[in-house]
């Protein structure tokens, strides 16, 4: 079955953290390779791995990943003007 | 990976590492069934040793893909063990298709099996995950 595409926002996260991929690897248990193939959205994580991604950023899974495309923080700037 | 090696020069390696492969079995072979040990022979296995060496080192053990397919499965993560599986059940099948259509040759023409084309079929079974790995770079 070919699984659909999960967008995420990992990479602007882990940067406003300051975390490197190295350190954001140890931090949810995985080889740091893994990060920037979620980065790219590239591999779609099991759902304990959203989870911990959700809990080293103090948010929640939905607030991370997502089935539709992320807004950017321009298009969220843009919306938040026009409301 | 070897971030610093292109996709097409992993390939190369990998291709020349195979096929000074079976170059050295086809050599072996004919020396040992026919041609019998001379100078070109051994002239054609030391060049061949000397090709699939450095392609190995190469494109298997610089580029990484030697270490992550014979890396412990407690090593792994959920995305490496997806492609580890993924590797795994493609050499399976390639290797076992290989090995019968080997057997099969080998009992129409009615030759006895050889120390040195079991041995190669040994190292092709360990080479074979690793060259699938370095083939595909996105998978690593």
């Amino acid at each position: 079955m070919k699984s659909r595409k999960i967008y995420n926002r990992i990479d602007v996260l882990r940067k406003e953290k300051g975390f490197t991929r190295k350190e954001l690897a140890e931090k949810i248990g995985v080889n740091f390779q893994t990060v920037g193939y979620l980065e790219r959205e590239e591999y779609n994580p099991s759902l304990d791995l959203a989870f911990r991604i959700a809990e080293v950023f103090g948010l929640s899974v939905d607030q991370v990943f997502s089935t539709q495309p992320m807004p950017t923080l321009s298009e969220l700037l843009n919306n938040k003007k026009e409301h | 990976m070897n971030e610093n090696m292109t996709c097409n020069q992993r390939r190369l390696f990998v291709l020349a590492a195979n096929l000074s492969l079976l170059a050295l079995l086809m050599v072996f072979e004919v020396s040992y069934r026919s041609a019998g040990w001379n100078v070109t022979m051994n002239t054609l296995i030391a060049a061949n040793a000397i090709v699939f060496l450095f392609s190995f080192l190469m494109g298997y053990v610089r580029s990484g893909a030697w270490r992550f397919s014979h890396k412990s499965i407690q090593l792994l993560d959920e995305r490496e063990m997806v492609v580890s599986s993924a590797i795994m059940r493609i050499a399976y099948a390639v290797f076992t298709v290989l090995v019968l259509a080997v057997m099969l040759v080998f009992t129409l023409m009615e030759w006895q099996l050889d120390m040195v084309l079991v041995a190669t079929l040994i190292l092709f079974a360990h080479l074979l995950p690793a060259s699938l790995i370095a083939w595909k770079k996105t998978l690593v």
